[in-house]
């Protein structure tokens, strides 16, 4: 198979780096401007929704696109959230509620889906979708309460969610929509993977220890090499998932368990690794290195541990045996 | 309003610029190529203008077929409505007053009221074009733009001059108005319109289609050169007064500036 970007696609990667890039204080997740300007100036929310919602019409493949872009850029704007919003809203059956949740979306108000009690991206007067054995259920205009917990990602805050009122059941198929969500989240890993795996190779072109650049050393050469391994090898099962879940293939949901799993740990390696790479200026507060450990560890745990996704990728490739 | 914006395509103005093997100029084999920095903000003043004033926006460039992908992606796709690609042979190799000429008569046959051009080009930075447009047709020019205005046919400009100092130009329409940094604020297009950027008119031509037979520089360029290799730092030892003594010393008879 061959895989590559259209010239659309291609475009829509550089425009998304660059217009990231310009974006002042974008990790911060109390910088209102934001979201505003992500919706105004490029319409990312709009890109999944169809174009009777008012959105672009377009698939998971140029989201997923944008999605490596804002894991890189590590922005605290709600995307994941509203692109997993997003994921029940399409997967549910055509319905009044449904097709307007939509169109907020794609006008830019922000969503979220709340998984076990626990939601990212929680936004005032945003919709929050909220899973329970039952099924989905869509609180549009209020009807849940939010609580901020303390979080180990300071870029993406955690809060408990519980119900006060009464939500709009969603039919949408939970191994489809999980499927779609991780995608994205293999997608943000992997951006923000190779931003950790970036930063570490200009350091050690640049930091000299004995007169010479640590990239020089055959220890470091190796953790850059391993860091490359890594992010290609989650790459890879990221298109693969993308192009799965956009084609609806038969093993999408394994296809995404696999990028999800392989794209979170890639993460993990590539900001532990930089830290290591960077020595001490890679512990201060003032090196963006430990803001990408941080998101690391959380979306390690963020839709599932990738031990729960091997051994569910097992349990489906084995069977019974 | 018939509203017309001047775009050449250059380098990045982050490439690292490569000098031909015989020094005849730019080698651009390879660099990553874009809508010249000063021109992107002339082609969103252009758009600006659309948007306020109603109309249409028409690019034109002068460059090579291949620009038609970069011309479509840099202007079609922030807004421009349609875009005419001079690029044969002759304007290829047409200089600064071959280029405005074929401007010119490019934006005379689309019966344009105001065109936006950028300072200088990204690579070259000769700024000459956009006078020789002006004078070309006849219109008036205002260089050096950063703040732009217009009613009904009238326009306001402020020029930045040297040292800070403010210029308000008053005039009216036709206008040829060089764009200068600051001026705005460009946008990033959105995957809708890069979309729609493919469907959008382009027309190629060439110099003979505007009646142009000879446009070949009348001048040639020579003997690039990178700039020299920049001195390593040197720091320089002591307490404050004997440091800033010694600094004094050098600039003046060391790096001979002060």
């Amino acid at each position: 198979m061959q895989f590559a970007l259209s010239e659309e696609q291609a475009q829509l990667q550089e425009i998304a780096r660059s217009f990231l890039a310009d974006l002042p204080d974008a990790r911060s997740p109390s910088n209102a401007d934001t979201w505003p300007r992500i919706v105004e100036e490029q319409g990312w929310p709009a890109v999944a929704v169809p174009e009777e919602q008012g959105g672009f019409g377009f698939g998971w493949i140029e989201l997923s696109v944008v999605f490596e872009e804002l894991g890189r850029a590590l922005t605290s704007a709600p995307m994941l959230g509203t692109g997993m919003a997003t994921a029940v809203l399409l997967e549910s059956s055509p319905s009044a509620a449904r097709d307007q949740a939509l169109e907020q979306i794609a006008a830019g108000t922000p969503a979220t889906v709340c998984w076990d009690g626990l939601a990212i991206d929680i936004a005032a007067g945003g919709i929050v979708i909220r899973h329970s054995p039952s099924g989905f259920e869509l609180f549009a205009d209020g009807g849940t309460e939010a609580t901020t917990l303390l979080s180990l990602d300071e870029t993406r805050p955690l809060h408990e969610v519980s119900p006060t009122g009464t939500g709009v059941a969603l039919d949408a198929d939970e191994a489809r929509v999980r499927a779609r969500c991780e995608t994205l989240l293999a997608w943000e890993c992997v951006g923000a993977a190779e931003a950790c795996m970036d930063l570490a190779v200009e350091y050690a072109k640049v930091r000299k220890q004995f007169a010479k650049p640590i990239g020089s050393f055959q220890a470091i050469q190796h953790m850059c090499a391993d860091l490359l391994v890594v992010v290609e090898s989650a790459r890879s099962a990221a298109w693969f998932a993308a192009w799965a879940v956009e084609n609806d293939a038969p093993d999408a949901r394994v296809a995404a368990r696999t990028a999800k799993a392989l794209a979170s740990e890639a993460l993990f390696t590539c900001a532990g690794q930089s830290i290591q790479i960077h020595g001490g200026i890679g512990f201060t507060w003032e090196h963006d290195a430990h803001l990408y450990f941080k998101r690391a560890r959380a979306n390690l745990s963020l839709l599932g541990e990738p031990r729960e996704h091997r051994m569910a990728i097992a349990n489906t490739l084995l069977g019974d045996a | 309003m018939n509203i017309g914006v001047c775009a050449k395509i250059s380098p990045h103005a982050d490439a690292r610029i490569k000098i031909k093997s015989d020094g005849s100029g730019v080698d651009t084999k390879g660099e990553k190529l874009v809508v010249g920095d000063y021109d992107e903000y002339a082609v969103e003043e252009a758009i600006r203008t659309k948007e306020a004033h109603k109309g249409a926006v028409t690019a034109f460039t002068v460059g090579a077929t291949s620009d038609e992908k970069l011309v479509r992606s840099g202007a079609l796709a922030l807004g421009v409505d349609k875009a005419v690609l001079i690029s044969d042979d002759a304007a290829v190799n047409a200089g600064p007053l071959g280029t405005a000429k074929l401007l010119a008569a490019a934006i005379k046959e689309a019966g344009c009221e105001i065109v936006f051009t950028g300072k200088a080009a990204t690579d070259d930075g000769n700024s000459q074009v956009s006078a020789m447009i002006a004078e070309l047709l006849g219109w008036a020019q205002v260089s050096q733009v950063t703040k732009f205005a217009i009613e009904g046919t009238s326009f306001t400009a402020t020029r930045a001059m040297d040292a800070g100092v403010l210029q308000i130009v008053s005039g009216s329409l036709p206008v040829v108005i060089t764009c200068e940094d600051g001026l705005n604020d460009p946008r990033y297009p959105k995957l809708p319109d890069i979309m729609k950027a493919k469907r959008k008119p382009l027309s190629k031509i060439g110099a003979g289609d505007l009646g142009l037979a000879d446009v070949a520089a009348t001048s040639s360029e020579s003997n690039f050169a990178p700039p020299p290799p920049r001195p390593a730092s040197r720091i320089i030892e002591g307490d404050a007064a004997s440091a800033a003594q010694e600094l004094v010393r050098l600039l003046r008879e060391e790096a001979k500036v002060i």
